[in-house]
């Protein structure tokens, strides 16, 4: 069946034979982004969450404070239609990040396992996976995108929904992370980002200057830290 | 110039932080100005910054051939371009919508509207897929030292390799092979990609605009990936796993017993 991120679709399966058959993969939606009736911008995201992509995002780009700044929102046919508060004050995004979150190690795993359990990643091996876990063990929110900066832009969107401080969250993500997945990470306040893959050279050391843990290939019983491992023990 | 860096690390080994050393992917900023004006900064992995800028420019649809640009200078400030008839650029940039595309960044929007029919006798055999995507992993030198980056490679119809970019971003990859095709005056009827990403709406735009026949990749296609690819007459074939390849899922190595790839459209140019 066909639904608002999966797309049934025809194709050959070349293992040694050609056979026709069907399968599902994963859908892109293109959401325009308008705020008080100008056009920010047209992201491809996964058609899911769509109110907490849009608040992640404006958060995140610093257009909004808080749930506060928001009049309405209305998402029709693929549009997000965002009314902002007037006299709303520009966000102060903090150059380094401010946070006495420590986690143990077993947190992290358990974290980065944590989103690795996706049903569409399952099917489509198509997604990226991103999670938010208050004082690092408790999950606010999960869920997938085909962007894992889009994924991780709706995770931060739930949280500020359910008002949930960013210093006390540790951010898990599927796949490589560089220096727009910490600079996100910074311009929420989260202090760590656990992923099983590896960052750039860039976003360590940038991680490393603004203060956000980075802990990579996060694989079975080993990890590694690339920046800021005492907030690891 | 470098591509990769080494940094101090601590390692979980049985249970305990180890100091130790690793080596990641160098990313660096890449400020593109054209005749003077910004007009975007690219993250990338400094190699074929040229091939990457022409690449660029192309897929974007900001020139559509490399004989508009009379000089691609790469200095430590950026990459300097000119383009002395500009009207192109100019039309195209009132006319662009920016979007956030699933790789990451925001980027120009090529609208597909304007892209041509691929038309190519290319054919391949699925002998030839598996084995150029394992010429693709054996040649990925950074994949294999860093595990940081996408790869793509050019070949031609008698399967030589043409060409091959890793990079930090799929759609780099892609940028690079196919300027560096634009630059050498390659043919690219006769030519095809393998990849390691997926291929989204913006990827398969990039390789229908360079009019490349097919594309294979190790991973999946999305609908509109796949619808865009259907109507201008490109071959994509995903899941390319041959017998015996590995691939991280989760936390375990999954190892594949059978060979094994889809054919998504285009089939006729497989054989």
């Amino acid at each position: 069946m066909n639904s608002k991120i999966l797309k049934n679709v025809e194709y050959t399966k070349a293992n040694g034979d050609f056979l026709n058959t069907r399968e599902r993969i994963i859908k892109e939606t293109a959401l325009k982004v308008v705020v008080d009736d100008q056009h920010l911008a047209t992201a491809m995201i996964t058609a899911s969450m769509e109110h907490e992509y849009v608040l992640g995002y404006l958060y995140i780009q610093g257009i909004i404070s808080s749930m506060e700044d928001i009049v309405s929102m209305e998402i029709k046919n693929n549009s997000a239609l965002i009314k902002l508060k007037h006299n709303r004050i520009q966000r102060k995004i903090s150059e380094n990040i401010e946070s006495d979150l420590m986690v143990r190690k077993e947190d992290v795993f358990h974290c980065v396992r944590a989103i690795l359990k996706s049903p569409v990643f399952s099917e489509t091996e198509a997604v990226h996976s991103a999670g938010l876990f208050l004082n690092g063990n408790e999950a606010i929110s999960i869920t997938e995108d085909l962007g894992r900066h889009n994924a991780l832009d709706k995770v931060i969107g739930a949280c500020l929904l359910k008002h949930i401080d960013f210093r006390k969250t540790l951010a898990a993500s599927t796949g490589r992370q560089p220096a727009e997945m910490i600079l996100k990470c910074r311009n929420a306040g989260i202090p760590i980002i656990a992923t099983k893959g590896v960052p750039t050279s860039m976003a360590v050391e940038l991680a490393e200057k603004i203060g956000i843990t980075v802990a990579g290939l996060v694989r079975g019983d080993t990890m590694v830290v690339y920046s800021h491992p005492e907030r690891i023990r | 110039m470098e591509t990769a860096k080494t940094f101090k690390v601590e390692k979980l080994i049985h249970g305990t932080f180890i100091s130790s050393e690793s080596r990641l992917v160098i990313e660096r900023e890449l400020p593109i100005y054209v005749n003077g004006e910004h007009l975007a900064t690219a993250s990338l992995v400094p190699s074929m910054e040229k091939e990457f800028v022409v690449g660029y420019l192309f897929g974007q649809g900001f020139i559509n051939k490399v004989a508009e640009i009379q000089s691609i200078d790469i200095t430590d400030n950026g990459a300097i371009i000119h383009v002395p008839d500009s009207s192109l650029l100019s039309s195209r940039k009132t006319k662009t919508s920016y979007r956030i595309v699933s790789g990451g960044g925001r980027t120009a929007y090529f609208h597909s509207a304007t892209l041509c029919h691929i038309s190519s006798d290319l054919t391949i055999t699925r002998k030839d897929i598996f084995r150029t995507m394992n010429v693709l992993f054996k040649n990925a030198s950074l994949y294999l030292e860093t595990e940081g980056v996408h790869a793509a490679a050019l070949f031609d119809e008698d399967m030589t390799l043409l060409c091959i970019a890793e990079d930090i971003g799929r759609h780099n990859t892609l940028d690079k092979i196919i300027g560096y095709a634009l630059l050498n005056n390659i043919d690219c009827t006769k030519t095809f990609i393998v990849s390691t990403g997926r291929m989204a709406s913006e990827m398969v735009m990039k390789i229908c605009r360079a009019r490349i026949p097919l594309v294979a990749t190790k991973t999946a296609v999305t609908d509109k990936g796949l619808e865009i690819g259907k109507k201008h007459g490109l071959t994509i074939i995903g899941f390319v796993r041959d017998a015996g390849s590995t691939m991280h899922t989760d936390m375990e190595v999954r190892v594949f017993e059978k060979a094994q790839m889809k054919i998504y459209t285009g089939k006729e140019r497989v054989v």
